[in-house]
């Protein structure tokens, strides 16, 4: 089997989609021609030429509304913002049309659309360039929301989002686009939207992580695994709507919940996953859930984010800290 | 006759001013003629009639103002008004009133802002781990003392809080804790220790006495009283020496209903007899103790405590009580603190006859010493009494024909 980045498994899920299916659609700013500003869209203007693979103006309210068309007319368009803090822009259809049109036709008729987003920071970038947007678009009705934290689930992540008949927000945590490669099946497959994946058993606590802080708390984890402190690792995978039912049953087996992400911390991603096990695993903890977030901050430049972000070091403070409560 | 009210327009309006009318009374108009053009907050509003007719009165005029519901005019269509109003049909309708929706609209006054005076009522503090095992365990997490940082009651609390309630079996095995529900016994236990240590001030008295004499006579007439078929224990002269001591000191044999103020004295001695049971203590009395010699009483004890230890005892032998010894003696204890048994007022706490130095003459000499421990009510009982009837037990106990010659 060949081995793969994350980026190249996107570029393949969606050379396999188009080719599968006439209907695909790619585009976006410098998508077409240039192959996109991280080349994931590279080659396939030449091979399905510039009707199916195209550029747009510097338009975000134009890229979403047009895909809300074009999926209302029958095709599957796959749109991508050129960076996550690009997006507001073009939020306005997302969240007002998008989003809305299976509520507003009384369940008749979807909008099937995905929209890529490069997503997160880490990466030394520009203002606008290395932003979390989840709570944005978690918090709209209607809309999926998904991210991968692999090669593998990329490729399987983005044929599903492809596939299902409502819009979904498809995160690519871009820090990691190039970083590490998998092997990949060949063939075209899906992974379920809605179902978180368990990388790492353990019995001493639970912690909830997606895109690229996945691998960042896998590391820690291995780092406290010879200090005794066994730690469960879920991958998320699907932000909206998220898999409950694994972090349930998790937390009442290890008795205590961090989550760890680089968005904000107040009103941030971690706030719902937090209150949900609170809700419903409340007799199961055995200390207070624990939040490892960026900070309430607009993202620092280049000289100051790795102070902002989650890394291997504190998230290992974090770690031994919760584990030292005693119940 | 057409009564044309100032209906709900929408756009959450409740009232209007008449702005112009464009018919006046006595005019004939026709169905979907402008009647009049009303003003409100958002727009005017030009009424069409809804009939056809002669307009018989206009009842607001132009810069009156009007609510939603107000008979505004009268038009003679030429149909009688209905004696009773229709009751409009309520119905419920799909989708908003309009843009702005229906906003609520109420006099209601709002509380103004008031502060609060902050309490400082402190929340026992406890993980929900820890709060559901006590629950579990039917423990008030209140009643627990936490030993986490700020107090903070922990699970390992819980568990040390939790003590077994029946007498834990000893076993070689090292179990993991559990967690026994008591049997009824128990309980009964249980609420008589309570009832007792509640109502009861007891004050203990402690002295030994020397039984040289009597450990010489039980084991003279011991294999005389085999011979009867009767096991001679100490207990049955101790009894005697009780017996004679309480019909001297009667206030010992008694029972005391404080509310009344009242002391109940006991004609008869009804002389409980504590025995150790598999399933915990029970308390048989001897009906009208003062008939039996000493032969007589320890055949009556070893019937009672056999009774017991069979569990066959009827519930009339276990009440009725007036005075209580019990034999710590039997496990090898010297002293204790007896709780009494309620509603009697003393008891007797016999420990082990063993072998002490005793001064004799100013000589020290080995001797036979019984341990005594009287726990009395000190609501009706001094200490001095208390000190009075020990002294006479001792007496007795250490002059045993004294025994035999009541």
């Amino acid at each position: 089997m060949k081995t793969l980045t994350l980026l190249q498994a996107i570029n393949e899920a969606l050379d396999q989609a188009m080719a599968h299916d006439d209907r695909v659609v790619v585009y976006g700013e410098d998508a077409g021609f240039e192959g996109g500003v991280f080349r994931v869209t590279a080659g396939l203007q030449e091979k399905y030429g510039k009707l199916r693979v195209f550029d747009t103006p510097i338009s975000e309210s134009t890229l979403t509304g047009s895909a809300i068309g074009m999926a209302i007319n029958g095709l599957l368009p796959v749109a991508e913002i050129q960076f996550d803090g690009f997006i507001f822009p073009g939020l306005t259809d997302l969240v007002t049309h998008a989003a809305r049109f299976r509520n507003r036709s009384r369940g008749q008729y979807g909008v099937p659309m995905v929209l890529r987003v490069p997503h997160g920071g880490g990466i030394r970038a520009l203002e606008h360039h290395s932003e979390s947007i989840e709570a944005f678009v978690n918090a709209v009705p209607g809309l999926k929301v998904v991210t991968p934290s692999t090669p593998y689930d990329a490729k399987g992540l983005l044929l599903a989002a492809i596939n299902d008949p409502d819009p979904v927000v498809y995160l690519e945590p871009k820090k990691i686009y190039r970083a590490g490669r998998q092997e990949v099946p060949n063939e075209m497959y899906e992974i379920p939207i809605g179902k978180a994946n368990v990388v790492k058993e353990g019995t001493d606590m639970t912690i909830v992580a997606w895109g690229s802080i996945v691998r960042i708390v896998l590391k820690a984890a291995s780092m406290v695994l010879e200090e005794g402190i066994n730690v469960e690792v879920i991958d998320l995978r699907t932000l909206v709507p998220y898999d409950k039912e694994t972090i349930i049953n998790s937390v009442k087996k290890t008795g205590k919940f961090m989550v760890v992400t680089e968005a904000v911390k107040s009103y941030g991603p971690a706030s719902e996953l937090i209150t949900m096990v609170n809700e419903k695993a409340f007799y199961s903890l055995e200390a207070a859930p624990v939040r490892l977030t960026g900070f309430d901050i607009t993202v620092p430049l280049a000289r100051g984010e790795k102070y902002h972000f989650p890394s291997e070091e504190k998230v290992v403070s974090y770690i031994r800290k919760l584990h030292k409560e005693k119940a | 006759m057409y009564k044309f009210k100032f209906a709900d327009i929408g756009e959450g309006i409740h009232e209007g001013t008449i702005l112009k009318w464009l018919v006046k009374e006595q005019d004939i108009i026709k169905e979907g003629d402008t009647l009049v053009i009303v003003e409100t907050d958002k727009v005017n509003a030009e009424l069409p009639s809804p009939v056809n007719g002669k307009v018989a009165k206009i009842h607001f005029k132009e810069g009156d103002d009007i609510h939603v519901g107000d008979v505004i005019i009268e038009i003679d269509d030429g149909k009688e008004t209905p004696k009773k109003e229709e009751t409009p049909k309520e119905t419920v309708k799909e989708g908003s009133a309009g843009v702005v929706g229906e906003i609520d609209v109420s006099d209601e006054m709002i509380q103004a802002p008031t502060t609060k005076a902050s309490t400082n009522e402190v929340k026992i503090l406890a993980s929900p781990v820890a709060r559901k095992m006590a629950s579990d365990l039917n423990i008030k997490i209140e009643d627990i003392k936490g030993t986490g940082p700020l107090g903070r009651v922990l699970k390992d609390d819980v568990l040390a809080y939790q003590r077994p309630s029946e007498k834990p079996a000893i076993t070689n095995d090292i179990l993991g804790d559990e967690v026994i529900k008591i049997s009824r016994h128990r309980r009964a236990i249980s609420n008589a220790m309570i009832t007792s240590k509640q109502q009861i001030p007891h004050t203990v008295l402690f002295d030994e006495v020397v039984v040289n004499e009597l450990v010489e006579f039980r084991n003279k007439v011991k294999e005389m009283a085999n011979q009867e078929g009767i096991k001679l224990t100490y207990m049955a002269f101790i009894s005697k020496a009780v017996i004679i001591a309480l019909s001297e000191f009667r206030v010992f044999n008694a029972s005391y209903n404080e509310p009344q103020g009242e002391i109940h004295l006991y004609k008869d001695i009804n002389l409980g007899i504590a025995v150790d049971t598999e399933s915990g203590l029970v308390v048989p009395n001897i009906k009208n103790a003062k008939q039996y010699s000493v032969f007589g009483l320890a055949k009556e004890i070893d019937v009672l405590a056999s009774k017991a230890l069979s569990k066959t005892l009827a519930l009339e032998e276990q009440q009725q009580g007036t005075f209580t010894i019990t034999n710590f003696g039997s496990v090898g204890v010297p002293y204790g603190t007896p709780i009494i048994n309620y509603p009697e007022v003393a008891i007797l706490g016999i420990g082990k006859i063993d072998k002490k130095p005793i001064i004799v003459d100013n000589i020290i000499e080995v001797g036979y010493v019984l341990p005594l421990s009287l726990a009395v009510d000190h609501r009706i009982i001094d200490g001095a009494d208390a000190g009075r009837f020990l002294h006479r037990l001792k007496e007795l106990l250490h002059n045993p024909t004294l025994l035999l010659l009541t």
